[in-house]
């Protein structure tokens, strides 16, 4: 019999003043029996010691890692599976490293729900692609999320020379263009070249056509020097996880945090009460609901 | 209903003025954007209204006052909802709203006017004709514009107006300054800047309030100012004695009104709008502000008249 532990997406809250100092983050996680026998599947509550019948329970908010270790102790003679979406590894790694010990010591750990993973580091932006289960991790490229990138570094790698003016501009029209698709007052359009200004702040300006009429996004600083701005979002990206992306950036996330997306660009998240198969069915197992 | 609405008025060199921009929603309904410094916050994020019908008031940048046709396509864009997905535009429609004149199609489309986000904009001109005669009182410019046809009783009662409560060089410091030997009362210099400065302080007494008012304008004299009835509405009877004892009249037939309440809201400026009354005479209906007068405008099909011409034709 396999005792499978599901956590919940972005479930894991801070622990509470009164916990002291002993107690790590709290998660929000589901535990359900998987026997041989489907027709005695059914939810533990990981508080008590289960019982198949009754265990009706849904979510729990468990005290890490003491209620988490006394489950697996009230189980010995169940292998244990825990799933875990991506994020919350990586905030448990973080936030609850006694929990992450018990968890990778005992356990077949399961990383459920592929998803993307945006990372900021000392090189560059990492942008990946995790599959779900234990398949390695694609890269993908994006030109308009590396400029995102560059903004939060506060430097262009296509203009160096470019000042705070210049690059606000960009990060205004990147805006605009991706996120808004409406227009900052704070930006003037002129209309007659097509191209963007931020008023009353510098000379800087961003054209919407090169200087031959080429097509394509292009700043010009204020000495006047122009460099085209490589907006392609990537071909094999979803538009919502490029716009998810370019907010995060332009929000200026600091060096070595993460974000993880789905495939419609928005930050894994279940919550505890709302999920869908909860309401057919209160025994739906989790490996269904989850994937 | 999507395309961008901008109202605007041709100034005397012929240059566009933003009045407003109109984003159109889906439901029907319109956010004024008092000119393009004024617009962007979203219509959820600010409860204030302008106006019985509900239209968002946007925020301000303190960016100058817009004119001119960049000025007026920068309204267009912003008050435009760019591309889901950049460089994919085409034509995209605008209707152009001008109160009074409209522009030359060469000034129109002389040019193509490139939108945010790519492709060009289509711009589609309309004309207003005010339902009844009014005056738009141009704070920035401090000067009374006709939009409609104006009787002489009414233009002077709007330029009375615009001189009194916002500094517009109006008919009572034309005649302040104009020559004694043409009816003036000769003022120069110093003296004609303090006299205007005294005499727009009596008239807001004596049209506010509807009472006589003087005003001591110390070694240039004296100014006292009267309103009386007369057939077909009121005359405004202005008397400079000057210090040597000479004394010059001046008088303007005002359209009928009830006391002219000094405007107060920082407003693109108010309207003033006549009704003509069946004994022939005419009075000052109502003083509205230009964003709701504009919007009631651009919400009644009637009072939108398509001019001759269209515009280029858009894409299917």
């Amino acid at each position: 019999m396999t005792l499978r532990i599901v956590f919940a997406h972005g479930g894991l809250e801070a622990p509470a003043r009164a916990d002291g100092p002993g107690i790590e983050a709290r998660a929000w996680l589901r535990a359900a029996v998987h026997s041989e026998h489907p027709e005695r599947e059914a939810r533990v509550s990981p508080r008590e010691p289960p019982r198949l019948a009754d265990a009706m329970a849904t979510w729990h908010c468990v005290a890490l890692p003491g209620e988490l270790v006394a489950l697996f102790d009230r189980h010995p003679e169940r292998s244990i599976d825990v799933a875990l979406p991506g994020a919350v590894r990586e905030e448990l790694e973080r936030r609850a490293p006694r929990t992450w010990a018990s968890l990778f010591g005992r356990t077949r750990l399961l990383e459920r729900d592929g998803g993307y993973c945006l990372r900021r580091t000392e090189q560059g932006l990492v942008l990946q692609w995790r599959p779900a289960g234990d398949a390695p991790p694609v890269e993908h490229t994006s030109a308009l999320l590396q400029l995102g990138d560059q903004l939060a570094r506060g430097a262009l790698a296509a203009a160096p020379g470019a000042g705070q003016a210049a690059l606000a501009l960009v990060a205004k029209v990147l805006e605009a263009r991706w996120l808004a698709r409406r227009l900052a007052p704070e930006l003037f359009f002129d209309a007659r070249r097509g191209g963007y200004r931020l008023r009353g702040k510098g000379s800087a300006a961003v054209w919407e056509r090169g200087p031959d009429g080429a097509p394509g996004l292009f700043v010009e600083l204020e000495d006047g020097t122009t460099a085209p701005l490589d907006e392609s979002p990537g071909a094999e990206l979803p538009l919502g996880v490029v716009r998810a992306g370019l907010h995060w950036l332009l929000g200026a996330p600091p060096v070595g945090q993460a974000l993880y997306l789905d495939s419609a660009g928005t930050p894994p998240r279940e919550a505890p009460h709302t999920d869908p198969t909860e309401a057919s069915s209160p025994i739906a197992a989790p490996t269904r609901s989850g994937n | 209903m999507s395309a961008p609405l901008v109202c605007a008025a041709l100034d005397a060199a012929g240059e566009p003025r933003v009045l407003a921009a109109l984003r159109r929603r889906a439901d029907g309904r319109v956010a004024v954007l008092l000119d393009p410094v004024l617009l962007t916050a979203p219509p959820a994020d600010d409860g204030a209204a302008v106006g019985r019908r509900s239209v968002p008031r946007l925020a301000h940048t303190g960016a100058p006052p817009p004119r001119g046709w960049e000025a007026l396509f920068d309204g267009v864009a912003h008050a435009d909802n760019l591309p889901s997905r950049p460089g994919t535009g085409a034509l995209r429609p605008v209707d152009l709203v001008f109160l009074g004149a409209s522009p030359s199609t060469e000034d129109l489309h002389g040019a193509p006017w490139y939108a945010p986000g790519g492709g060009r904009y289509a711009p589609r001109v309309l004309s207003v004709r005010p339902p009844l005669a009014a005056a738009w009182i141009d704070r920035e410019l401090g000067a009374a514009v006709a939009l409609g046809e104006l009787t002489e009783r009414e233009r002077n009662l709007a330029e009375l107006t615009a001189e009194t409560w916002h500094g517009a060089p109006g008919p009572i410091a034309r005649w302040l300054g104009a020559p004694v030997e043409r009816g003036g009362a000769g003022l120069e210099g110093a003296g004609l800047a303090t006299a205007i400065e005294a005499a727009r302080a009596a008239l807001q007494e004596v049209l506010g309030q509807g009472r006589s008012g003087t005003a001591k304008l110390g070694d240039a004299g004296q100014l006292d100012g009267a309103l009386t009835h007369e057939a077909g509405g009121f005359a405004l009877d202005l008397a400079h004695r000057s210090a040597a004892g000479g004394t010059q009249l001046l008088r303007l037939g005002l359209a009928r009104f009830v006391a002219l309440p000094a405007p107060t809201a920082e407003t693109a400026g108010p309207v003033l709008v006549f009704e003509r009354l069946p004994s022939g005479e005419s009075a000052l209906a109502r003083i509205v502000e230009l964003s709701p007068y504009l919007v009631e405008l651009c919400a009644a099909p009637d009072a939108l008249r398509a001019d001759a011409d269209p515009g280029p034709e858009l894409d299917p």
